[in-house]
């Protein structure tokens, strides 16, 4: 399966990276974004199996990424990995689409339980 | 609203442990916002219901050794870039934490990021509500919370 990873700091696309494969998701493949205009040029061609992106951003933000993804009818598994944790936020992205959202800091067992139903 | 240094020091204690594992204890004594030597600071504003900014200042050697653990490389092989990139992020964890603790309806910035030697942070009209400082891998690591009556935006400025 292919997981395509959304966020502006490339040392957080590490972290997300190291903790996919700490809790077991190391052997898919892992592509990377660092924004969501970069993000949507990457899901025209093959879209990913899952989603991981960040909210806040240049350029596009997650929030615009996923309204732009479900405009072109992508439903693709799209999940939130953000500071942006107040009930208002969840609200806001569980509207537009969103399958979770994982707040950071985040844990390795964070990871292994939200991700799983997406990463057979 | 109100931050609660308790509240500020379990928010980047957890931080450090359960994402970097870097060793980290709480403080006793409260830094100057005056830093010397070669130091980076990384501020993240919040407005909204409220309104100021988030300030976290590390001497350049911790400024490294946390880029490290982010991108799992050797301290020395760390670019400018990357350690700007890290302290960035860690000051959108820490601002992020702060503005769960303050409630209400706020937005983060995306993160600024300042570098260099004997230099003061200011957002000017902002007073300082909480401050806290640690105890990472021997350096001393600075956050600062500033309230303004204003959308905070913070500029570094050498002393005269």
């Amino acid at each position: 399966m292919k997981i395509l990873i959304v966020d502006d700091s490339k040392a957080m696309r590490m972290i997300v990276m190291r903790h996919l494969r700490q809790a077991g998701f190391g052997s898919h493949t892992l592509e990377e974004a660092s924004n969501g205009v970069e993000a949507l040029a990457a899901v025209t061609g093959a879209a990913p199996d899952l989603i991981l992106c960040d909210w806040n951003m240049p350029e596009m933000n997650g929030l615009d990424f996923l309204k732009a993804l479900r405009g072109r009818s992508m439903q693709v598994p799209f999940g939130f990995v953000t500071t942006e944790s107040s009930p208002e936020m969840r609200q806001t992205a569980h509207s537009e689409g969103a399958a979770f959202l994982i707040a950071k800091p985040f844990t390795v067992e964070t990871f292994e339980t939200t991700l799983a139903p997406f990463l057979k | 609203m109100t931050i609660q240094t308790l509240d500020l020091n379990a928010a980047v204690c957890g931080l450090f442990t359960s994402m970097l594992a870097l060793p980290i204890s709480v403080a006793d004594e409260f830094a100057d916002t005056e830093v010397h030597g070669a130091s980076v600071t990384g501020v993240i504003s919040i407005s909204g219901d409220w309104n100021g900014a988030v300030v976290v200042t590390v001497p350049m050697p911790l400024a490294r050794q946390i880029s490290a653990a982010m991108f799992a490389l050797d301290a020395d092989a760390l670019t400018e870039a990357e350690v700007q990139d890290a302290i960035g992020e860690l000051a959108n964890m820490v601002g992020g934490a702060t503005k769960a603790m303050l409630g209400g309806s706020s937005s983060v910035s995306l993160p600024s990021v300042t570098e260099g030697v004997r230099y003061r942070v200011s957002i000017p009209g902002a007073r300082e509500i909480a401050n806290a400082r640690f105890d990472c891998s021997g350096y001393p690591l600075c956050v600062s919370v500033v309230q303004g009556a204003s959308k905070g935006s913070a500029n570094a400025k050498r002393p005269a």
